[in-house]
């Protein structure tokens, strides 16, 4: 069978099924915690009471099944510990996601917005707001979300600069975001850092751990590994599965393309 | 005159404001603080106001279609520009964290943006069949990188074999870190090269200036 | 949890963007537009909510200073007109020089000499597997800076240590292109798991 003559219409049919069959009908393949899903957990879990978080959401629509399984993770087990959560995004799509997660995660009943955790919504600037946040919270972050200024936030009133986070976790698809908190918090201040970043983007930023990075949270699997963690499997280990076969599509695909070259190669070598 | 205008004080521009917050780093004296402080909020302002610069420009292109009446093109500018217009008044009328507008983000924004990315999948099914190829040495090393890293993420390498993980850790810690090392450190290295030119004025492209 | 409409919404959409697939098609082309006309709309409330937070809140409040970027702001505007569009230079280089200063003062620590200190591995003194480790990961930096000096021409030993770079590069972009696929995949498995629990409410 001649695959270059397919029609490409067939393969994504494939693409489909075999992507759609493991999501109804889960194979259940283990799943083993990596070294940095394991870091992050245990330096979360270990935080002092009354620590503030600073949980960044810089990742877009795109980015549900992939950042987004850890995200919502995340944001789930600083919900679950008595420490206090300040949330902002500097992708404006971003903010839909905050919306998304707090729709879909279990917010305990002692925790109240306001006293335990606040969002702040879109801050235009990248790099330049994230310079200005370190130096002078209160000046950057005017108004949150809804619209109340920061003043009238109760548990913002200790949170003036940099200093008063004891880690930053930022969930993110794009480089630039990484680079600025490495530039304006870690550099200057050494905030730790965690990042959870979609799986393209961890070859590119693993070399800055550990030296400058708590941990490196890979996309969906890294996302999947901590919803195991705090016991509370969900989207991402439901994905994993298919995550598994349409990988073993895309290998055999390689494997068929390579075959059919170096069998060309042969008879054109024949020929001459 | 005109070229000191025109010109010049940009340059001027650049060259101050740069160096006033690269001092404010190194010397800590309050005046020098303070002019961080209020530059940094500056910035934001202005990067507010480049977002604006993308919604006009494509209300401008938008309106000289319809104007033009592009074929096969037109109706959907119309579209476009209800649909831009619509976000526009609920948002100032009411504000981003309303649920009206909430509501219209989750319906139009949300939905077509991850399906798009999603067709991606099906692209990158073609491309690793066509373009993956052990042409030479090099590009076997890649192709062998390649398909462990697409084993090591997916479960089903560690069922398949457990060494597949093993060896994905391997390349990803030790070849792929410090390739990506050197590079970052060759980045930097020309990034720093290119700031310090631009701030110089050597660099002109940036305020359009040839 | 959403609602039905919306859910039905974002199901139509989705199904409109897959049908690309098949081939081009007008209900493509209108999911398309809806989008680029949705995010500039969105990103334009964004900014505006900033700009009057960050900019004519505190202004109206007093900080008067705030005149400064409001000005340049709207010079940013001239761009349109021909005969003023120099103008907009001035926003820009405001912009320009605020970036740079911001981020080269901390490069230098944060992506040079961090990146330098990490490659400073011990190679004795540690168990033999990390040493060799160490080893490999310190020759393939080194060569990979050295593949990048363009002002030397690679030959005999300098050659070599080039081609070593070369090898840890295709070791990286191999990396890319593995991880690449995961993302890629994962995006598709995130809709259709939409399509699948949350629009026909099927079981998993």
């Amino acid at each position: 069978m001649n695959f270059k003559r397919l029609d490409r219409r067939y393969l994504h049919l494939l693409l489909i099924a075999v992507t759609v069959f493991p999501l109804l009908k889960p194979m259940g393949l283990p799943i083993s915690i990596g070294v940095h899903s394991r870091t992050l957990y245990d330096y979360i879990q270990h935080l002092p009471p009354g620590s503030v978080v600073l949980n960044v959401f810089d990742w877009g629509p795109a980015q549900i099944p992939d950042a987004g399984v850890g995200a919502m993770a995340i944001t789930q087990h600083l919900l679950s510990l008595p420490v206090k959560i300040v949330a902002f995004s500097q992708e404006v799509s971003a903010v839909m996601m905050y919306e998304y997660t707090m729709s879909r995660i279990k917010i305990p009943p002692d925790k109240k917005y306001g006293t335990d955790f606040v969002y702040f919504g879109f801050i235009a600037g990248l790099e330049t707001a994230l310079a200005a946040i370190a130096k002078d919270v209160h000046a950057t972050f005017v108004k949150d979300y809804y619209g109340t200024p920061v003043e009238q936030i109760p548990m913002m009133d200790k949170i003036r600069t940099v200093k008063d986070f004891a880690l930053v976790v930022e969930t993110t698809n794009t480089g630039t975001h990484v680079d600025g908190f490495l530039r304006q918090w870690k550099s200057p201040y050494g905030t730790p850092i965690a990042i959870n970043i979609g799986a393209v983007m961890v070859p590119t930023y693993l070399p800055y751990y550990p030296g400058q990075v708590l941990a490196v949270i890979a996309g969906a699997r890294g996302g999947s590994e901590y919803e195991l963690l705090i016991k509370q499997p969900g989207p991402g280990v439901a994905s994993l599965d298919a995550v598994s076969t349409s990988h073993l599509l895309v290998i055999i695909f390689i494997a068929i393309g390579n075959i059919q070259y170096f069998i060309e190669k042969r008879k054109r070598r024949e020929e001459r | 005159m005109s070229k000191v205008i025109r010109t010049d004080i940009p340059l001027l521009i650049i060259f101050f404001s740069g160096i006033v917050l690269i001092a404010s780093y190194f010397f800590p004296i309050t005046q020098l603080s303070l002019a961080e402080k209020e530059l940094s909020r500056w910035g934001i302002i202005l990067n507010a106001w480049a977002m604006g610069l993308g919604a006009t420009s494509l209300y401008r292109w938008h309106v000289g279609e319809i104007i033009k009446k592009t074929p096969g093109r037109w109706m959907y500018s119309v579209w476009l520009i209800i649909v831009m217009s619509v976000f526009i008044v609920v948002g100032f009328v009411w504000t981003p964290s309303h649920r009206v507008f909430v509501w219209l983000g989750d319906a139009f924004y949300l939905p077509i943006e991850a399906a798009m990315n999603a067709l991606l999948a099906f692209f990158i099914l073609t491309a690793s069949h066509r373009a993956l190829r052990a042409r030479g040495w090099e590009a076997a090393i890649l192709l062998l990188a390649a398909c462990i890293l697409t084993m090591t993420n997916a479960p089903i390498g560690e069922a398949i074999w457990g060494g597949i993980p093993v060896i994905g850790k391997w390349i990803l810690d030790i070849p792929n870190t410090a390739a990506s090392r050197g590079m970052i450190i060759c980045v930097a290295v020309g990034t720093i090269a290119l700031s310090i030119r631009t701030l110089l004025g050597y660099e002109r492209t940036q305020v359009g200036v040839q | 949890m959403a609602d039905a409409s919306l859910v039905w919404l974002s199901a139509i959409f989705t199904i409109m963007v897959l049908s690309f697939l098949y081939k081009e098609n007008p209900f493509y082309r209108f999911a398309e537009y809806t989008v680029i006309g949705a995010a500039t709309g969105y990103w334009t409330v964004m900014a505006a909510k900033n700009i009057v937070d960050a900019g004519i809140t505190p202004l109206v409040a007093g900080s008067y200073v705030l005149l400064i970027p409001a000005i340049f702001s709207v010079l940013m505007f001239s761009r349109y007109t021909k005969r003023y569009a120099w103008l907009s230079r001035y926003s820009v280089a405001l912009m320009v020089g605020i970036g740079i200063g911001l981020s080269v003062r901390t490069y230098i620590h944060a992506q040079f000499t961090e990146q330098i200190v990490a490659t400073m591995l011990p190679v004795v003194g540690v168990p033999w597997y990390t040493a060799i480790n160490n080893l490999i990961s310190i020759i393939i930096v080194v060569s990979t800076v050295l593949f990048f000096i363009f002002t030397r021409e690679p030959k005999g030993g300098f050659k070599v240590i080039t081609q070593i770079g070369r090898i840890g590069m295709m070791f990286f972009f191999g990396a890319t292109f593995g991880t690449t696929v995961t993302t890629r995949m994962i995006y598709l498995i995130g809709r259709l798991q939409f399509l699948l629990f949350e629009w026909l409410k099927l079981s998993g």
